[in-house]
């Protein structure tokens, strides 16, 4: 009788001590929601680096902001000259209630021609800037297009990680499957694999520098290889800051006119 | 030369090869057994991937290009219908392409009328416009305004028009482009090809109310595959039945049909799979040229030797004996015609071109090991068995058909100049028809129009938008002219360029649109949709900032297909342009004008020309440059060594003039029947010389060993037809039965083979029966005559 209450004990305690597994539909919402401010600014340097070794430069500024559930960001380029001061401001909605989505407003700035042109249409399946990135990549990929599993636990550079596969929903996707390995003690994407339509890896991506910056995860180098064509971008982000003071008028139509953002 | 000599070391060679048969048979199975192996890597290559080796301009070119701009393969499938627009050929068209996504290896962008996105301007700016992104309606009045939206303009001011779509609304294309292959390319472009075929093959897209025409290197090639692959079986199964056939009729035996027939196997399945261990792959249009040629000569050698072996055996009753003299006999004489067919082979192998290159380098294996089989293996299985006694009947002599040759050898003497003067005036009426051959290489015309997926091809590059071959144009400036085509005088002078090809005679026109397109095309409608849609801006900015922002924006917006057509660095430009159909001189004149053009235009840049009209303008100078090369050489070295082995020039070169007498006869009626000189007819011309002078040497060898035993010309002649001229006339036979499952193919280019052939050898054949004993009768290269028996 007494070995019986002490092996009841025994189990009653391992279950209020043991923290209840999370699913992989939790984990990806967490890592969805991985906070990063309600304002944000960074310099990043894309550098595309093709199969012969040879790299291009550009160089963008790039503004956050939320305003409610709306995520407005604008784009400005620096450098090569040809580009500098093109600029992209977009407006990012949250899905529709009935779990549709909702599309994004965008608009253009070309100093050439001295004219906004609002741009709608493209794909969050399209490459983001002409780089081994997609938007999707970029963003915050809705997580009504996926279904989820944890297909294991691994370390990467001494990190616990999860193995998280995210399988578009949609057949015809040209990334049908992702693998993100996610770390346990801060949702924050370590690496990753992305699988194409016949389930062949297509892209990796490395991510480098990851810290913390005024207390949000921030991964300051991500290295996406598309390795059909052999072609890498490297995304280098500086000047990183959070919760900072950035003027509202900026995520305006007219403030690109103005050429205000620079 | 005195052939006692020779004839005595190949007794010795025969009594080596009897006395160690065993050994010797072991040698060869093992032998065979090793590089039959090889036959599990045997591979074909089609098409004309395999046409250019690795060192070869034109490949260097290919590889810089899809260094830049990805494989140059992609897949296309025209949709034909009453209205392209309607609710069910929509439906076919997305089923389609998602299939080809989705089932299609290395399947990278699709393009049809579900997937095309149009940037379009307004007063607020611009839109990249999918105009079935929310689905395919069932709405009459709807489809009716996409139609209308897809063909809104002309054809000068919408890009798909004539392009993607005829303006009829009744055919649209599908494509595909690829990613780069990861391994071997020839296998992974055939995966690519049947996996399109199985799309296409498919019960779900079989329907009377449209038709799809699937295009592409690799579907090509696997339709290649699918319907002259089994042809090809065919010609090799009906080869081997005409030999066994012909065994059967000639040497009457069990073990002379068997051993023969064993021996060729062996022999063409050796060299095969030797040649696949060293990763040598076959061409597919020429694989059948050295299996039945080899096929055809080692009857004629088996029956040399199986005869030759019977009239000893009979006369001694010793079978061993009987192998020895055999070789001792046969040996020099049939080995002389082995080198003489190899000088002609292996003057293949100086064309500039693989599959020919492959040919000559293949048969030469093939009738060498054809004749290291046949001439060890005969004897040493011959000479097995018991000894009987001699039988008196082959000592009896000749045969009336023997006496009949013997008779004809006196007409010749008698009529000599009668022969020359009918030779010289056949000769002279096939020149005219030599002259007139013409150097032509077109894939659709020499397959023919009787096979199932050719006359579909026909029917494909009838249609509006239907063509089959395509080429591109390069322009690469260095390293250091990053940035360069920003400038709006080269963007001015790429419009030119593009213009230029517009105009030229073989560019495909759908409607009044040239099929020509370039980056222009996307900087155009980028420059439309930014402002406001109006047709007025069609047109490539002048100003300097605008157009280089214009670029570097259509790169990042566009950036797939913008990257097709120019590289990142702004430096490296090309112009797609498909061909209405392929004719190869008006190829040559073509590239000749856009070098000319490329050379006015940009002289500072590194231009080529890549893909089809290169490859087949290319080829048809190395055809005429090869066939000269390659029959100045065989005629060379065959002459060569006519001289040497005969110790005489004249004898040598009189030795070729009956030779040369029916290249000129497969020359006159090329020219006559309008059959066109290309890669595959090409080996014709110097295999039949090669061959033709194996008779020449027979009869010349048995002369000269005729006026030495008789000292008169008439009766060594007389004696050498008698010998050896109803044996001159079966292996001619035998050959042109071999060659003549070639005749009844249902492709041309094997029946046009199969006809010169026959020419070919026939004509040699009638030329030794005429024109060798004449001129042998007049010029007296043996010296004068002795004693008169």
């Amino acid at each position: 009788m007494r070995k019986l209450i002490i092996i009841c004990a025994v189990i009653m305690l391992a279950a209020v001590t043991s923290v209840p597994a999370q699913t992989a539909q939790e984990i990806a919402k967490a890592v969805y929601d991985l906070p990063d401010g309600n304002t944000s600014s960074h310099v990043a340097v894309l550098t595309l680096i093709d199969k012969a070794g040879k790299s291009r430069v550009r160089e963008i500024a790039q503004y956050n902001m939320k305003d409610g559930t709306t995520k407005k960001c604008v784009t400005v380029f620096r450098s090569p000259k040809d580009v500098a001061g093109v600029s992209y401001l977009s407006f990012d909605y949250p899905d529709n209630p009935d779990g549709s989505l909702k599309d994004s407003d965008s608009w253009l700035y070309l100093p050439a021609m001295k004219k906004v042109r609002r741009v709608s249409g493209s794909s969050k399946d399209d490459d983001f800037q002409g780089t081994d990135f997609t938007y999707d990549d970029m963003g915050d990929r809705s997580l009504g297009k996926d279904t989820f599993a944890i297909l294991g636990e691994e370390t990467v550079d001494g990190i616990s990680c999860w193995k998280l596969e995210y399988t578009a929903k949609d057949k015809g996707a040209k990334i049908s499957r992702r693998v993100l390995w996610i770390g346990k003690d801060n949702y924050v994407t370590y690496k990753g694999e992305y699988y194409d339509k016949q389930n062949k890896l297509f892209k990796t991506m490395e991510c480098q520098d990851i810290a913390q910056i005024d207390g949000y995860w921030t991964t300051k180098k991500m290295i996406m290889t598309t390795l059909t064509t052999n072609h890498k971008t490297v995304y280098e982000m500086k000047d990183i800051q959070y919760d900072n003071d950035i003027n509202p008028a900026f995520f305006t139509v007219s403030a690109l006119e103005r050429e205000q953002v620079k | 030369m005195k052939i006692s000599k020779v004839n005595a070391a190949f007794r010795s060679i025969g009594q080596f090869q009897i006395k160690h048969r065993y050994i010797i048979l072991l040698l060869f199975v093992i032998l065979t057994v090793i590089c039959c192996g090889g036959l599990s890597h045997f591979k074909m290559v089609n098409g004309s991937e395999g046409w250019y080796g690795s060192g070869d301009q034109l490949q260097i070119n290919k590889e810089r290009y899809e260094a830049v701009f990805g494989n140059n393969h992609n897949l296309g499938v025209l949709v034909v219908a009453d209205d392209v627009f309607s609710e069910e050929i929509l439906n076919v068209i997305q089923r389609l392409g998602d299939r080809m996504l989705s089932e299609v290896p290395f399947a990278d962008k699709l393009t049809s009328l579900i997937e095309v996105e149009i940037p379009v301007g307004n007063q607020e700016g611009f839109e990249v416009v999918k105009p079935y992104e929310k689905g395919i309606p069932s709405d009459p009045q709807a489809l009716k305004e996409r139609k209308n939206f897809v063909l809104r303009g002309t054809e000068k001011t919408n890009a798909l028009i004539n392009s993607l779509v005829n303006e009829k609304g009744t055919e649209t294309w599908v494509t595909l482009t690829l990613l780069p292959y990861e391994g071997d390319p020839d296998d992974e472009s055939l995966e690519v090809g049947y996996a399109l075929d199985k799309i296409l093959e498919s019960d779900e897209f079989k329907s009377d109310s449209y038709k799809l025409y699937g295009c592409g290197q690799p579907y090509s090639d696997v339709q290649e595959e699918i319907y002259e692959y089994p042809d090809y079986i065919l010609r090799v199964l009906l080869g081997f039945a005409v030999m066994v056939v012909c065994l059967i009729i000639f040497v009457r035996s069990l073990l002379g049909v068997v051993i023969p027939a064993i021996a060729t196997v062996g022999a063409i399945a050796s060299v095969l799979g030797g040649m696949a261990y060293f990763g040598v792959k076959a061409d597919s249009a020429l694989i059948t040229l050295p299996i039945l040629l080899g096929m055809a000569l080692s009857i004629g050698y088996s029956i040399h030797y199986i005869n030759m072996f019977k009239l000893f055996f009979f006369r001694t009753g010793k079978r061993k004996e009987s192998a020895v003299s055999t070789i001792e006999e046969c040996g020099w004489s049939v080995f002389f015609t082995v080198l003489t067919t190899i000088a002609s082979l292996i003057s293949f192998a100086l064309v500039d071109m693989r599959p020919v290159a492959w040919v000559g380098k293949t048969a030469t294996l093939v009738v060498l090991a054809v004749y290291v089989y046949v001439s060890i293996l005969i004897p040493v299985f011959f000479s097995f068995g018991k000894d009987k006694a001699p039988n008196a009947k082959y000592e009896k002599g000749s045969t009336a058909v023997d006496i009949a040759f013997s008779k004809w050898a006196d007409t010749v003497l008698r009529r000599k100049w009668l022969i020359i003067l009918i030779s010289v005036v056949v000769l002279a009426a096939c020149v005219p028809g030599m002259m007139g051959i013409q150097v032509k290489f077109d894939i659709l015309g020499i397959s023919g129009d009787k096979m199932p997926h050719i006359k579909k091809i026909y029917e494909l590059i009838r249609k509006d938008l239907g063509n089959m071959y395509s080429y591109s144009v390069m322009i690469s400036y260095g390293e250091d002219d990053v940035d360069i085509f920003k400038q709006p005088e080269k963007i001015e002078k790429l419009e030119e360029l593009e213009n230029f090809l517009g105009t030229l005679s073989l560019t495909k026109k759908s409607g009044d649109k040239p099929r020509v397109s370039s980056v222009l095309d996307i900087l155009k409608e980028m420059n439309r949709a930014l402002n406001e849609g109006s047709d007025e801006f069609y047109t490539v900015p002048e100003d300097e900032y605008v157009l280089a922002q214009l670029m570097e924006l259509s790169n990042i917006e566009m950036h797939k297909d913008f990257s097709e057509l120019m590289d990142d660095e702004y430096r490296i430009a090309t112009i797609d342009v498909d061909m209405e159909q392929f004719q190869s001189e008006e190829a040559v004149k073509n590239v000749s004008a856009i070098n000319q053009k490329l050379a006015e235009l940009f002289p500072d840049a590194q231009c080529c020309i890549l893909g089809d009209m290169i490859e087949f303008a290319e080829m048809t100078v190395r055809m005429v440059r090869g066939e000269i090369k390659s029959f100045l050489f065989s005629f060379i070295v065959i002459a060569v060594m006519l001289i040497l082995a005969f110790s005489s020039l004249r004898t040598g070169l009189i030795g070729m003039i009956p030779n040369v007498a029916p290249v000129i006869m497969i020359a006159g009626f090329m020219g006559y029947l309008g059959y066109y000189l290309d890669y595959i007819t090409m080996t014709v011309m110097p295999m039949i010389l090669g061959i033709a002078v194996d008779d020449t040497i027979h009869l010349t060898t048995h002369l000269k060993y005729g006026l030495e035993k008789y000292g008169s010309y008439q009766v060594a002649m007389e004696a050498s037809f008698r010998e050896i001229g109803k044996s001159m006339f079966m292996t001619t036979a035998i050959l042109c039965s071999v060659f003549f499952v070639y005749i009844i193919s249902p492709l041309h280019y094997i029946f046009v083979i199969g006809i010169l052939c026959v020419i070919g050898l026939a004509g040699a054949l009638l030329a030794d029966y005429t024109i060798t004993p004449a001129l042998l009768y007049i010029i007296k290269p043996f010296g004068k005559e002795k004693n008169k028996e």
